[in-house]
């Protein structure tokens, strides 16, 4: 090894007067090196046109301290879980029935981990009091209602601010677009569209909307696109053309009824889409796009847990900054690792009356962590369906979901009877080069089986509120 | 103990190798009738039982406090019976030589300083819970004291695990089954105001809707 042959630039320096300050062997100061690791550091130290080294020094780590480091990227790996979570377990399981009744029987308690509780599911919600904290007041109850697709509707107790929460997630997540939402006296804020035989409409102030001190609320309107809904013909398109809304909230049905209105000369400037409740096919999202121009926001969530997630560009489903924190599970209920599919649980804070540990969606998707936070990957709408091929394999509706996705379909519904016999009721969008023909004989690749396709153009077609869009009859030893 | 053992949380702590639950169970029922009797001195008991489990002479400040504790305005005769039966359980060489009392008493300062901590601790949790004599006289009553003691002394009767332990305490436990009963009757009570709130036209008119689920 080279040493200096200069002097240090100055008397106080004398620190750096080159190795003046060793104390060490090179096996104390790579503890746990070998012979290849030393000539590997021997190998920069001594070349002839190295520098002239002032000092010798190395990491100083024993085994037991790589370890430790060891652990320390683990946990620098594994998602970390948000502290109000813990804070969550405790307070439920002093406030809220079910966990009190946990606790009580030992089955858990204040500091039982997440990932040790069991999950909770729809049906459990049937309860509904067993999952209200004994301690918050009831006198702000709203009776919220889920239909859901399967099973009986549920009745959830939800607070007002709960509920207006989602208009200031749907202007921070509009904003984020890069949309501008600002109030206009002259057009409806927000309307929130739906399109079925009988619903609530109403016209509402948006007094939760963030703006400048003294502007005047922005107005806000329910309506249903649903002809009967309306005292006369033209009506509709009058009101909506009048109302000019800035934010089309609405679902993926409603949506291509409007979109229709729009082709037949309904003009509409939203300064931004927002979808919910279904999934949206990337051939809506584009359509919206071609139409409109403007930003489409695809929001998931449930009326239990609000909204969980959500995508600005079709590329998976951003987690929402709110107290949500995901997690995805095989059927056993173990957690699968991220980028593999499985079921979406959470574990939601936001609802006074309704603080949910681990409920299960019954959608699927698979989990990563990137830039954008927590991003859940091809998400399904509830459990997927299973269909039986020619050959007696079962394959999922998420293949499916893909299949037909890929021919431009706008909205469908796969049914497989007891037989084995597939129909597809395809509904392509208007305007596009769609062949439901193809989309069918896709299914029946897939499914090595003639497949009789009928073709809807009217959106309800499918059926009022959520369509259920696979269903199977086909058993076991079909 | 860390927690109150009538805590609806469970605690799970204790030597393992306690006295067995079947002896110190027997042992109430063979409890001396005199421990009811006012005459007979709590303070002066335990003082006695101090020095025959290992030679402490309690000193005055101890003896003070446990004066205190047994003057306790409330439920004085129950405080009175249960340190009686507590000192009675804890003579048995078969109670406290176990390996498990042994090895608590290490913890707690030798064994008289145990015994203080339960003869404490017996007042606290049961004090009141069931007239005098049931403790003597009623199975479930003896099992209840029985395991109290063996919580308060920080040892797991012979052959149980913690959890099981556990789980049996609480099953015995009036403190604890009187907070299950209070909080099974705020939750029913809960549910019927919840069911009354939603019912309500005010509830039913709910809130503007911003988005669709």
């Amino acid at each position: 090894m080279r040493t200096t042959e200069g002097a240090v630039p100055d008397p106080a320096l004398g620190e750096y007067a080159a190795m003046g300050a060793i104390a060490l062997s090179d096996a104390e100061r790579w503890p746990t090196l070998d012979a290849a690791g030393l000539a590997g550091v021997d190998a920069w130290r001594s070349r002839l046109d190295a520098p002239v080294w002032v000092h010798a020094t190395g990491d100083r780590l024993d085994s037991a301290d790589l370890a430790a480091l060891e652990h320390t990227r683990t946990r620098l790996a594994e998602p970390t879980e948000p502290t109000w979570v813990a804070e969550l377990v405790a307070r439920v399981h002093a406030t809220v029935p079910r966990w009190r009744r946990a606790a009580r029987e030992g089955r858990s308690g204040p500091t039982t981990p997440l990932r040790d509780l069991p999950t909770t599911s729809r049906a459990d919600l049937a309860d509904a009091a067993a999952h209200v904290p004994v301690d918050v007041p009831l006198d702000r109850v709203l009776e919220g209602s889920s239909s859901g697709h399967t099973g009986a509707a549920l009745n959830v107790p939800l607070h007002p601010v709960s509920v207006a929460a989602d208009l200031v997630l749907l202007q921070h997540l509009v904003a984020a677009t890069g949309a501008v939402w600002r109030p206009d006296p002259d057009r409806l804020g927000l309307v929130n569209l739906v399109d079925q035989r009988a619903s609530f409409t109403y016209v509402s102030a948006m007094t939760a909307f963030g703006r400048a001190a003294g502007q005047p609320a922005p107005v806000m309107a329910r309506l249903n696109l649903e002809r009967s809904a309306w005292r006369a013909d033209g009506d509709r398109e009058r009101y909506l053309a009048a109302a000019d809304p800035q934010v089309i909230s609405t679902s993926t049905l409603p949506l291509l009824r409007l979109l229709d209105l729009v082709r037949d000369g309904l003009d509409l400037h939203p300064v931004a889409v927002v979808n919910g409740a279904t999934d949206l096919p990337p051939a809506v999202r584009d359509a919206v796009t071609a139409t409109w121009g403007c930003p489409v926001v695809d929001l998931y969530g449930l009326r239990e847990t609000g909204p969980i997630a959500a995508s600005t560009d079709g590329d998976g489903h951003v987690v929402v900054p709110r107290r949500v924190w995901v997690e995805v599970l095989d059927e056993q209920g173990a957690s699968v690792p991220d980028g593999q599919r499985g079921e979406v649980v959470v574990t939601v804070d936001e609802n006074p009356y309704l603080p949910l540990l681990r409920y299960r969606t019954g959608d699927t998707a698979a989990l990563v962590r990137d830039h954008r936070g927590t991003v859940l990957i091809g998400l399904e709408g509830r459990a997927p369906v299973r269909f039986r091929a020619a050959d007696g394999s079962w394959h999922s509706s998420i293949d499916a979901t893909q299949l037909l996705q890929a021919y431009g379909l706008a909205g469908w519904e796969l049914v497989q009877d007891a037989d084995g016999s597939v129909r597809l009721t395809a509904l392509p969008l208007v305007g596009v080069p769609v062949d439901p023909a193809a989309a069918g004989e896709a299914i029946g690749r897939w499914l090595m089986r003639p497949v009789q396709v009928d073709v809807v153009t009217d959106p309800s077609a499918l059926g009022p509120g959520k369509p259920r869009r696979f269903r199977c009859d086909a058993q076991e030893d079909s | 103990m860390d927690r109150r053992p009538d805590d609806l949380e469970p605690a799970r702590a204790g030597q393992s190798d306690g006295p067995a639950l079947a002896a110190l169970v027997h042992r109430l029922t063979l409890a001396p009738p005199d421990l009811f009797e006012p005459f007979v001195s709590a303070s002066a008991l335990v003082a006695d039982v101090a020095v025959s489990l290992d030679g402490t002479v309690l000193d005055r400040p101890t003896l003070r406090a446990l004066d205190a504790d047994l003057q306790a305005p409330a439920d004085r005769a129950s405080r009175r019976a249960l340190v009686g039966l507590v000192c009675w359980l804890v003579v048995d060489p078969a109670v406290h030589g176990t390996p498990g009392v042994r090895a608590a008493a290490a913890g707690a300062g030798g064994l008289s300083g145990w015994f203080l901590r339960v003869v404490e601790g017996v007042q606290r949790v049961l004090a009141g819970q069931r007239p005098e004599r049931e403790w003597v006289q009623a199975d479930d009553a003896r099992e209840e004291l029985a395991r109290a003691f063996c919580r308060l002394g920080g040892v797991l009767p012979a052959g149980e695990r913690a959890e099981t332990a556990d789980d049996r305490w609480l099953a015995v436990s009036s403190a604890y089954q009187r907070k299950v009963v209070q909080a099974m009757a705020v939750e029913a009570a809960r549910a019927e105001e919840l069911a009354k709130a939603l019912a309500e036209q005010r509830a039913k008119e709910a809130a503007a809707q911003y988005a669709n689920y």
